[in-house]
């Protein structure tokens, strides 16, 4: 990549907002410190989404359609650090307590035709507004003005989807169960089960990958 | 050292680092990264504001667990999820003034805006309905052992697909 | 060997691609698109697809947050 003269260097701005970044630490720490992590894991995901270009829209949608396949072996390399680490953590505390799908740590949710239908639409949606949740956020930090409006359509839908709920759980939501594999089959043949189906998915990936080339 | 500092990473890299990160958040905390869920406590602030009483909707009394909190502390529009959402914006907004790329950029013309806004809502009902949006419900549901995070990666592709040939037909 | 420019500031991602695509089918062989956009994924993304339909791409960097993607139909 060439680079023009013109540019400006914004270095001494991104150390400034850091010293801001660490300044909010600070006044955390004593107005309510449990929130820390999140503001510093946070930052950690934004670095790393606009630093390594992942947008989780392109990762879902391009493969089928340009057949970029980087971003979807990036993802499943994600999947697979996150099964293991997610493993551990459901393990120690199932040694503990009993099976209750709104506890466990995680986010597991009953499966049914809401499950496509709301998949489905948040597709068409990404794709039309332009990016997913993660990367309207990266967006907004490198100052376009379209995820404002986006957000502002998240805040919409949301409240929307939220009045409207009582709609779906009538209808839908309430016949539908929770298909949480642990509950079959032991937490660790899961996690192993898992990481081989996603590691097979990625030698796939990676012979689509060599196959065009 | 600036022509690095402006040098992307490799996906592979990021992908790492997401997981990392996805995990870490969960161990320190016991929450999932959602952030659709911040949004919604955004507007219950604003609909609060005005004198809408959105605690009475039968979705807080179903998930009672997840917004109980934060609604009896009055943290609408402080609280865990906004957080970082916020952290993620200023992360993206240090990376990009690092790399000395960041320009305010205009919104384009009508059409952009009705499509960003329009996206955005089906985005949020869509987020809503599986109890998590793309992050909150896949990125989380997949490694916590969930079959409706199968489901939705299926049929999130599939509306991207279609979503991009609604695209191409309008643009 | 025709030079086509196409303007993409401001539109987000897939759009710029999108586009860049329909234009390059009505452009003959050897012609140069020049792509504007201001996406910051837009390099990469158009770099795996030359990559996989044999198109030579080249990235430059301009003034902050905008790229001029150079891409010929082979």
């Amino acid at each position: 990549m060439k680079t023009n003269k013109k540019q400006k260097n914004q270095i001494p701005y991104a150390i400034s907002i850091f010293l801001i970044a660490l300044a909010i630490c600070a006044f955390l720490w004593k107005y309510n410190y449990k929130y820390i992590p999140y503001w510093i894991i946070g930052i950690g995901f934004g670095v790393t989404l606009r630093y390594s270009r992942f947008c989780f829209s392109a990762a879902l949608r391009d493969f089928i359609i340009l057949r970029n396949i980087k971003l979807l072996k990036a993802l499943l390399l994600a999947m697979m650090v996150s099964t293991v680490g997610f493993g551990i953590i459901q393990y120690i505390y199932l040694e503990n307590n009993p099976i209750d799908y709104i506890r466990i740590p995680g986010s597991i949710t009953s499966v049914g035709p809401h499950i496509a239908i709301g998949a489905f639409i948040f597709g068409i949606g990404m794709t039309i507004a332009g990016g997913c949740s993660s990367t309207i956020l990266t967006r907004i930090g490198e100052g376009h003005a379209f995820p404002w409006v986006v957000s502002l359509g998240f805040i919409i839908g949301n409240i929307l989807g939220a009045n409207n709920y009582s709609f779906w759980y009538d209808k839908i939501i309430s016949n539908t169960k929770v298909i949480y594999f642990p509950e079959y089959v032991d937490l660790r043949i899961v996690v192993i089960l898992q990481l081989v189906v996603l590691m097979i998915l990625y030698r796939i990936a990676s012979g689509y990958e060599n196959k065009k080339n | 050292m600036v022509e690095w500092l402006k040098k992307p990473w490799p996906y592979w890299v990021g992908g790492i680092l997401l997981g990392i990160f996805n995990v870490t958040l969960l161990a320190i905390t016991g929450t999932v990264w959602h952030i659709n869920t911040g949004f919604l406590t955004w507007g219950m602030e604003i609909l609060d504001f005005i004198g809408i009483k959105v605690y009475d909707w039968r979705f807080f009394k179903i998930f009672n667990y997840t917004y109980n909190d934060i609604i009896l502390n009055h943290n609408l529009f402080i609280n865990k999820y906004t957080i970082l959402n916020i952290g993620v914006i200023t992360g993206s907004l240090i990376a990009t003034l690092l790399s000395s790329q960041f320009k305010l950029k205009r919104l384009k013309d009508k059409k952009q805006t009705i499509l960003a806004l329009v996206g955005g809502i089906i985005m949020g009902y869509g987020a809503r309905l599986t109890s998590g949006c793309n992050i909150g419900s896949f990125f989380g549901g997949i490694p916590s052992f969930s079959l409706h995070a199968w489901v939705y990666w299926i049929f999130v592709v599939l509306g991207a697909v279609v979503g991009t040939k609604i695209l191409s037909k309008l643009i | 060997m025709a030079v086509r420019e196409l303007n993409c500031l401001y539109e987000p991602c897939p759009i710029p691609l999108i586009k860049a695509v329909k234009e390059l089918k009505t452009m003959q062989c050897g012609d140069i698109l020049v792509l504007r956009s201001d996406q910051s994924c837009i390099g990469v993304i158009v770099e795996e697809w030359g990559q996989q339909n044999n198109y030579l791409v080249r990235v430059v960097d301009l003034e902050n947050g905008e790229w001029e993607i150079y891409i010929q139909k082979p």
